[in-house]
């Protein structure tokens, strides 16, 4: 049985980078799908930004999911980032302490 | 509902015996209904009257012991929601005969894994694992009030877990 999809995304190659924009509620059963399309926008640009302002819900699967896929982008020279984070995803992640390593600014 | 004497209890000060204890939830989840088991949860909470801050607090960390009792615990599981005077408790119990995925400890932040278990401590008033012959039952607790917090617990509480920015919410 599969669950019904909770949350979606789009994907928008510009010349110098990728916009990965996510939507609605990411969880453990969308943790898999969600690495492998942050893998697969990787291999479209030299940064990836993961736009996250309409995510509603992460869980620690989700953030497994993204630092995997920044340590993908590292390793092959190339960088990902998460944009517009806020609200309940932002505190997670602050409170988890991977945000900063998330953010543009990082190294 | 049994208010008066649970407003008894709470008033004389130290926390004795339960005196107020009602069943919110008990239902069987695999992974294709984590979702829908958090939403139930959800609702719950908001119902029982907890802040919003707090309330999404233990819904996150019940949704970590669900996730983990999926991923590590045999893929199903069964959760029980209950509330003891002004205390929500929550028991998750899972199938799983895997010792090696009880980290507790949060790793550090280029660490992919490994987050769950933390958060469900960190999020709640506290996480108690209890190894069973065949598997694991993961509890968390929280307070609808801060007068039925432990006393010890209140301080820290108030900065950890309570005082959430309240434009988070708002966004």
């Amino acid at each position: 049985m599969i669950p019904i999809p909770t949350w979606q995304h789009h994907v928008r190659v510009e010349h110098d980078r990728s916009v990965l924009t996510l939507s609605g509620e990411i969880d453990v059963n969308a943790a898999a799908r969600l690495l492998d399309l942050l893998t697969a926008t990787i291999n479209t640009a030299e940064l990836v930004e993961v736009d996250v302002h309409a995510v509603e819900f992460i869980d620690s699967t989700v953030i497994s999911a993204l630092i995997t896929a920044r340590n993908t982008a590292t390793a092959v020279g190339r960088r990902l980032v998460l944009v517009n984070a806020t609200g309940r995803v932002r505190r997670i992640l602050q409170i988890t302490g991977v945000l900063d390593s998330l953010l543009p600014g990082s190294s | 509902m049994g208010d008066d004497r649970q407003l008894h209890e709470r008033d004389g000060g130290a926390r004795g015996p339960a005196t107020f204890e009602l069943a919110l939830m008990s239902q069987d989840f695999t992974a294709a209904t984590v979702t829908e088991v958090r939403h139930a949860v959800e609702a719950l909470v908001s119902a029982a009257g907890m802040p919003e801050g707090a309330g999404y607090n233990f819904v996150l960390a019940v949704h970590e012991l669900v996730a983990n009792a999926v991923r590590h615990g045999g893929g199903h599981g069964h959760v029980e929601l209950r509330r003891r005077d002004d205390v929500l408790v929550c028991e998750v119990s899972d199938q799983g005969a895997a010792a090696g995925s009880m980290q507790v400890r949060l790793p550090a932040a280029d660490v992919a894994g490994g987050r769950g278990l933390w958060l469900a401590d960190e999020l709640t008033g506290g996480l108690t694992l209890n190894r069973r012959p065949d598997g694991m039952t993961a509890s968390v607790t929280a307070y609808l009030s801060r007068r039925a917090m432990p006393r010890a617990e209140r301080v820290d509480a108030s900065e950890a877990h309570l005082t959430e920015p309240a434009e988070d919410d708002e966004k």
